[in-house]
């Protein structure tokens, strides 16, 4: 399908081809986002600490709407931010506690954190305050709903991942395999975790518009497993994971357009999951016409 | 590259470590000389492995001091190379084998500099010393155990160490690799470097080691080793009840442990 077919048909549904394409360009910003961090998640076998981060995302967003009023998402942002921030310094917390393990520790946090949001979502739908439609699309996301300055907010936000990602990428990929054994490097090693945790945080949260709280952890993980597979190298592994996680952000916000009342969240999963089924079929067929020309294993 | 001879590398005094209430070793003492190889002998969970880790920062000692070359492990980071037991690491990460080693001198450049020719050159030259100069660009997960081992070598080689703290470095490895990994640590420490490395077959002590740390929660003996590796030191490290099946079976573990790789 054309670009040209994809604004006609944006219009004939009513929206202006411009908002497309800010939506469009919007979730595959976010895409690269969560890819690009998710990939790094990935390897630290992190991914899950990604996830839970983002359901702690919703109190924040819930007590930034009453603190300042108004549904502008770059106000709704910092208290996402601050709210996950809260969120690993409990899961910290719970993990210097003996008998309670890693995996219990995101799970009550990640319960706890977004069991709180529901309800806080709740008392603002039934309260009177102003602009609170819209609030619950960050549930499951609705990139429809973005503007031109969520998206500018979104492009500032990647530009900062993008800077600390290349100024720290040599620490980033000694952190990723082993943080330890680097003894002459590891004062940047700890720095880099500190980055890693910060960068994880703000890709969550900036994350909520596009894929929800809910769904944020596939792009997390999906882009990050189809680059494990197909790159030789952490740059080229790195560079995989964002685009594709670009992709099935751009293909699943314009789906989640185009298919109307389903959730950007559920059609960006979809994208990346299907994206994923290709890249293991490609990859058994490769891996058979492998096999026909080399007949001795390597 | 090292500092004079007559500054211990390495010193314990009186360290103690312990994983929460359990105290793992206990008063460990001891002084290596530079220039020494030393092999640290013990059963398993006698806190080898732990007093390596506690020796480069990974693990806290709650008494005693270590001091290195005479003073603070901060001051001479940089001449200390660790290289962790081969399963600690994930090796699916997606990097060739260059890229490993090269992970050796991240720390000589700053971060927004590139590491340049002068050290990509450093980083072939410690790769065929180890014999893998073709793995070059073979992808991690593609490497066997001891092709890893090597990598693992090559990436403390680069840091033209003083100090090489290797824990199990012949662990599940073919012969050739332990060879070469043996030849490699004897001609640095010829050149004034000081080893200290894990190992399990006793049978091949006396030839590897000028030195031996006989540790079983506390030091059993430390010394040269045709002083101090006796029948009795054996006994009173691996325990009264070590048979002579089991004595064999400790002697046989890194064939062992090749077998089963294979």
């Amino acid at each position: 399908m054309s670009v040209f077919q994809s604004i006609y048909s944006a219009l004939q549904l009513g929206l202006p081809a411009s908002h497309l394409a800010v939506v469009v360009i919007g979730a595959s910003v976010i895409g690269c986002i969560l890819g690009g961090v998710g990939a790094i998640a990935s390897l630290r076998r992190e991914a899950l600490l990604g996830d839970a981060l983002a359901h702690c995302t919703l109190i924040g967003v819930i007590f930034a709407f009453f603190w300042f009023g108004q549904r502008e998402f770059s106000l709704l942002f910092f208290g996402a931010c601050l709210s996950s921030f809260c969120g690993l310094l409990v899961i910290r917390a719970l993990l210097t506690v003996p008998v309670i393990k890693p995996d219990a520790a995101l799970a009550v946090v990640l319960a706890g954190f977004f069991g709180f949001g529901l309800i806080g979502l709740r008392y603002v739908q039934v309260s009177s305050l102003p602009n609170k439609a819209g609030l619950e699309s960050f549930i499951f996301g609705k990139a429809s709903l973005m503007t031109g300055a969520d998206v500018t907010w979104a492009i500032i936000v990647a530009a900062v991942v993008l800077v600390g990602v290349l100024l720290s990428r040599r620490s980033l990929a000694a952190l990723c395999f082993d943080s330890a054994g680097l003894v002459a490097f590891r004062p940047s090693v700890a720095i880099a975790r500190i980055v890693f945790a910060a960068l994880l945080l703000i890709s969550v949260s900036i994350a909520l518009p596009a894929t929800g709280v809910i769904l944020t952890c596939s792009l997390l993980v999906i882009p990050a497993s189809i680059a494990k597979f197909m790159a030789r190298s952490f740059f080229d592994y790195m560079l995989l994971a964002t685009t594709i996680g670009a992709i099935s952000g751009a293909i699943g916000a314009a789906a989640s357009i185009y298919i109307e009342n389903v959730s950007t969240g559920a059609s960006v999963t979809l994208t990346a999951t299907t994206l994923l089924a290709l890249a293991l079929i490609v990859r058994a067929y490769v891996d058979r016409q492998h096999r026909r020309v080399v007949e001795f294993p390597r | 590259m090292s500092s004079s001879p007559s500054v211990p590398a390495l010193e314990f005094h009186n360290v103690s470590v312990a994983y929460g209430e359990r105290l793992v070793l206990t008063d460990i003492d001891f002084t290596i000389p530079s220039g020494s190889l030393v092999g640290i002998l013990g059963p398993n969970g006698a806190g080898k492995s732990t007093l390596l880790k506690t020796a480069v920062g990974i693990l806290p000692a709650c008494s005693g001091w270590i001091k290195f070359f005479g003073s603070t492990f901060a001051d001479h980071r940089h001449l200390i190379a660790y290289v962790p037991q081969r399963e600690s690491v994930a090796w699916d990460f997606p990097a060739t084998a260059f890229d490993v080693v090269m992970m050796g001198m991240f720390h000589e450049v700053s971060w927004w500099q590139g590491m340049g020719n002068a050290r990509r050159a450093r980083v072939v030259a410690a790769m065929e010393r180890m014999g893998i100069g073709d793995l070059r660009n073979r992808p991690l997960q593609d490497l066997s155990g001891g092709q890893q081992q090597r990598v693992f070598l090559a990436r403390a080689l680069v840091q033209n160490p003083s100090l090489l703290l290797l824990d199990e470095p012949l662990a599940g490895i073919d012969v050739d690799t332990e060879a070469i990994v043996m030849q490699t640590l004897k001609e640095l420490c010829a050149n004034g470097a000081t080893a200290l490395v894990v190992h399990h077959d006793l049978s091949t002590v006396p030839q590897y080691f000028d030195r031996v740390l006989m540790v079983n929660a506390r030091l059993i003996c430390a010394g040269a080793t045709s002083n101090v590796f006796r029948p009795e030191a054996i006994k009173a490290t691996y325990g009264p009840r070590l048979s002579l099946h089991e004595a064999a079976r400790e002697v046989a573990r890194p064939i062992m442990n090749y077998r089963e790789e294979k």
